[in-house]
C-alpha cells in the first residue's frame, strides 16, 4: 500500500516515514503544501497523512484543492491544534480522520491501515481468499492455521491483491501502490515479486492462487483451491 | 464586615431620633417656659396686689389691710391659694386662712429665694410660689403734707416680704398631655422612621447592590461583560467606568494568557511528537544501527530545541517582572548598532545586504546597557535574517526635543499591516507553519518587555511598499544628547564599510 506523508518537520517526517516503510507501506514524502498537492494530484495513494500547518499552502487548502480536483484519496490530518473547532474544520474540509500531535506511532499506523481498508471498501481486518487468511490489523498471513512469513513488500503485494480479489490488477497499478518513489523499478520487478510471493503462499500440489492474465496483469482468485 | 445598608440605616435612624428628641424637647421646653412665664406673671400680680395692702402705721409698724372676704380664694376650702407676709422684723404680719395656722415657708427661705419656684402646697397639690418684696405706703393722706407738730414718720426702707403660692395644676394639665403627645408621636415617628429609612436606604443603595450583584457574576468566562454606565447614578459612573477598564485589561490579559498557553502547547507539541515518533519507531524496529544513530542525534537536537524554548519562556517571564533600574551607564546608541552589525558580518555578506547608519549626531543614553544591547541586537538580528536577499538595512538616529529616536528599517515584502498588531505577541511568526526551528517567535516579545523595562517606546510600521521599519523612542529622561560629535565613530564606521557592506553617514 502506498501512502503520501506531507509534513514540514524534517525529524517527524523521517521517523514516521521510516516507521511506515518498516510496517510495509510504500511512502512518499513532501515537505510543504505545494509539493504535497502536486503528488496527491499526480500519483495514486491509498492514504495521505497531511499536516495542517505547512509552508506555502496549508494542509486544509491542500485538502480542499485535492477534493476540488476530484481526488477522493482518504486523508488523515495531522496537527498540533486540538480544539473541537479545529477538528470540525478539518473534517468538514474533507478529511477522513484527524490525529493530534503528539501521537502514538501505533495509533497513526492503525488509522492509516483503517483508511487503506476503507479505500478498498473493506472494513473487515481479516480477508479470506481460499485457504489464505490475511489479517490486515496484525499484518499476518496464515494458510490452514499455519503462519506464513512474508517480507513487508511481499505482504503489501498480497494485501493489495487481496483488497482487489477477483479483479485483474495491472503491473502499473501494483507499481503505483506497492512501490514508493525511492524504489528502483526495473521492468520485471513486479513479476519477480509475484513469483516470490507465489512460492510462499501456494501449495505445491495445487494451482497458484495468483493467476497471470497475459498482457493485463494478475488476479488473486478466491476459489482457486 | 462593614455593611453600607446597616451603616446608613443606623446613622439615618440615629439622626432622625436625635433630631426628633431635640425638636420635641425644645418644643416642650418652649411651651413649658411660656406657660410658667404666664403663670409667674399672674403670681407676681397677685403678690403685688397683696403687697399693695401693706402699710405703715404712724408708729412705724407694719400693718395689713386685708380681709378674707375680699379675697375668698385664700380662705380654707377646696383648692385654696396661699400667702404669707413677713414684716421687716421677720414677724408674720398676715397669712391666708388656707394655711390654717401653719407657715408657708420660713423667713430664712423667703429671704434666700430670688425667683419663682415650685413647691408642694400644704394640701399636697403641686404649687408654685413667688417672693415679693413690698415697700409699704405710709398710712393715711398726710404723707404728702407732713404735720410739723408731729415728729416725722420714720419710713422703713426694709420691705415686707410677700410670699404667695398658687396651684400649678393647670400648667401640669397643659404640659402632661403635650408630653404624652410627644411620647406617642415619638414612638410613631420611630416606627415610621424605621420603615421609611430602611426603604430609602434600600432604594438609594439599590444601584450599589445591583452593581455588586453584577460584579459577583463576573468570572473568568464572562470577562466580556461590561457594566451599564448610562443608567447608573452619577456617583457610581466613575466606579463603573473604572471597573469596565479593569475588565477590559483583565479580558485582554486572559486572552493573551490563553493564546500564550495555546502557543506554548503548540510549540511543545511538535518536538514532543517528533521525540515520541522517533523513540516508538526506533523501539519497534531496533535493528537498523545507522538509523538508530540518526534518531539519537535527532533526539538530542529536539532536547536542545526544547531547552532553548524553555529558556526563552523563562527569560520572558522574568522580564515581565519589574526590574529596578540599577547599574545604569551611559551608552552610545551608534556604538551598540556598530557592534551588533559586526557580529553578523558573515551573514550580511552572505545575504549581500547593504547596511547604513545615518545619524545627525550620536545619541548617548543613560540606561541598563545589557537590556538596551539585547533590544538593539535582537532587532538587528531580525533585520539581517528577514531582509530580502541583497536588500538594504538602514538605521536612523535622530535627536529631538523629547529625546532620541532610533529607527531600523529593512526591505521585506512578506509583512502586511495586520501583522504589525501581532508581531510583538509571544510565539508570533510570519510563517504560520513554524517550520523554522531557529526562531521560536519570542524575540520581539522579549524586545518589547526589555524596552518597556528601560522606558523605551517601540513601534512598527510599513512606511512604503516592501519596507519594514521599527522605531525606538527613547525619552529625554534617559537620552543625553551628545553635542560634541565623536569623529572616531565615523572612522570606525567607514572602516566597517570597507570590510562589510555597512555604510554609516553622519549628516
Amino acid at each position: 500500500m502506498r501512502v503520501l506523508l506531507v509534513e514540514d518537520s524534517d525529524r517527524l517526517r523521517r521517523s514516521v516515514s521510516h516507521g511506515l516503510r518498516q510496517a510495509g507501506f510504500a511512502v512518499d514524502t513532501a515537505i510543504d503544501g505545494e509539493d504535497g498537492l502536486h503528488l496527491a494530484r499526480t500519483e495514486n495513494y491509498d492514504a495521505i497523512v497531511l499536516d495542517i500547518m505547512l509552508p506555502k499552502i496549508d494542509g486544509l487548502a491542500v485538502l480542499q484543492k485535492m477534493r476540488n480536483a476530484g481526488k477522493d484519496t482518504h486523508v488523515l490530518l495531522l496537527t498540533a491544534r486540538d480544539t473541537v473547532a479545529d477538528r470540525v474544520t478539518g473534517l468538514r474540509a474533507g478529511a477522513d480522520d484527524y490525529l493530534v500531535k503528539p501521537f502514538a506511532f501505533e495509533e497513526l499506523l492503525a488509522r492509516v491501515e483503517a483508511l487503506v481498508r476503507r479505500q478498498h471498501q473493506n472494513k473487515q481486518p481479516r480477508i479470506r481468499v481460499g485457504p489464505l487468511e490475511i489479517n490486515t490489523a496484525a499484518r499476518t498471513v496464515e494458510r490452514g492455521h499455519v503462519r506464513i512469513t512474508l517480507s513487508p513488500r511481499e505482504y503489501s503485494l498480497l494485501e493489495f491483491l487481496a483488497m482487489r480479489r477477483g479483479q485483474v490488477v495491472s503491473r502499473t497499478e501494483i507499481e503505483a501502490h506497492i512501490y514508493d518513489m525511492q524504489a528502483d523499478l526495473m521492468s520485471n520487478v513486479v513479476d519477480s515479486a509475484v513469483c516470490a510471493l507465489r512460492k510462499k503462499i501456494d501449495d505445491v500440489d495445487k494451482p497458484s492462487l495468483i493467476m497471470t492474465r497475459r498482457g493485463m496483469g494478475y488476479i488473486l482468485q478466491e476459489n482457486a483451491s | 464586615m462593614i455593611s453600607l445598608q446597616r451603616r446608613f440605616t443606623f446613622w439615618s435612624l440615629g439622626g432622625v431620633a436625635v433630631l426628633s428628641v431635640v425638636t420635641a424637647a425644645s418644643l416642650y421646653i418652649y411651651v413649658r417656659t411660656a406657660l410658667y412665664r404666664q403663670f409667674d406673671a399672674g403670681l407676681r400680680t397677685r403678690a403685688q396686689t397683696l403687697g399693695s395692702l401693706l402699710r405703715i402705721e404712724d408708729d412705724g409698724r407694719y400693718a395689713m389691710d386685708f380681709s378674707d372676704e375680699s379675697m375668698p380664694e385664700y380662705l380654707a376650702g377646696a383648692k385654696p391659694d396661699y400667702f404669707q407676709i413677713f414684716g421687716p422684723d421677720g414677724a408674720v404680719l398676715e397669712k391666708s386662712e388656707s394655711l390654717k395656722g401653719t407657715n408657708l415657708i420660713s423667713l430664712a427661705t423667703a429671704r434666700a429665694i430670688q425667683g419663682p419656684w415650685n413647691l408642694k402646697l400644704p394640701d399636697g397639690r403641686p404649687g408654685r410660689a413667688i417672693v415679693w418684696n413690698a415697700i409699704p405706703e405710709p398710712d393715711g393722706d398726710d404723707h404728702d403734707r407732713p404735720n410739723p407738730k408731729v415728729a416725722p414718720k420714720v419710713f422703713s426702707s426694709t420691705p415686707g416680704i410677700v410670699v404667695i403660692a398658687l396651684d400649678r395644676s393647670p400648667i401640669n394639665a397643659t404640659l402632661e398631655p403635650l408630653l404624652s403627645a410627644f411620647w406617642i408621636g415619638g414612638l410613631i415617628l420611630a416606627a415610621g422612621s424605621i420603615v421609611v429609612v430602611r426603604f430609602i436606604v434600600w432604594q438609594s443603595l439599590r444601584p450599589v447592590n445591583e452593581l455588586a450583584q453584577a460584579a459577583e457574576n463576573v468570572g473568568p468566562r464572562t470577562l466580556d461583560y461590561r457594566f451599564e454606565i448610562d443608567s447608573v447614578p452619577a456617583e457610581l459612573r466613575l466606579v463603573c467606568e473604572r471597573l469596565n477598564q479593569l475588565l477590559e485589561r483583565l479580558d485582554q490579559a486572559f486572552r493573551r494568557e490563553r493564546r500564550l498557553n495555546a502557543d506554548i502547547a503548540h510549540e511543545l507539541r511538535t518536538p514532543i511528537a517528533e521525540l515520541r515518533s522517533l523513540t516508538e519507531v526506533a523501539r519497534r524496529w531496533p535493528g537498523d544501527a545507522a538509523q538508530s544513530a540518526t534518531y539519537f542525534d535527532d533526539a538530542h537536537a529536539i532536547a536542545l530545541q526544547m531547552g532553548s524554548l524553555v529558556n526563552s519562556l523563562l527569560t520572558l517571564s522574568r522580564s515581565q517582572g519589574q526590574l529596578a533600574l540599577i547599574d545604569q551607564e551611559t551608552v552610545s546608541v551608534q556604538e551598540v548598532l556598530e557592534k551588533s552589525f559586526a557580529t553578523r558580518d558573515e551573514k550580511i555578506i552572505a545575504r549581500k545586504l547593504r547596511v547604513s547608519i545615518v545619524a545627525s549626531e550620536d545619541c548617548n543614553i543613560l540606561t541598563m546597557r545589557a537590556l538596551f544591547v539585547r533590544v538593539v541586537d535582537n532587532l538587528i538580528a531580525n533585520a539581517v535574517d528577514y531582509a530580502m536577499e541583497a536588500g538594504c538595512i538602514t538605521c536612523n538616529i535622530h535627536n529631538h526635543d523629547d529625546g532620541c529616536t532610533l529607527s531600523i528599517s529593512n526591505d521585506n515584502d512578506s509583512l502586511a499591516e495586520e501583522d504589525l498588531k501581532e508581531m510583538f505577541e509571544p510565539f508570533w511568526r510570519k510563517d504560520s507553519a513554524r517550520t523554522d526551528l531557529q526562531h521560536s517567535g519570542l524575540g520581539l516579545a522579549l524586545v518589547t518587555e526589555y524596552a518597556h523595562q528601560i522606558g523605551i517606546d517601540i513601534t512598527a510600521k510599513l512606511p512604503e511598499r516592501s519596507r519594514f521599519e521599527i522605531t525606538l523612542r527613547i525619552p529625554r529622561a534617559i537620552a543625553m544628547q551628545n553635542s560634541v560629535f565623536d569623529s572616531s565613530i565615523e572612522k570606525e564606521s567607514a572602516a566597517r564599510n570597507h570590510a562589510a557592506p555597512i555604510a554609516s553617514a553622519m549628516d
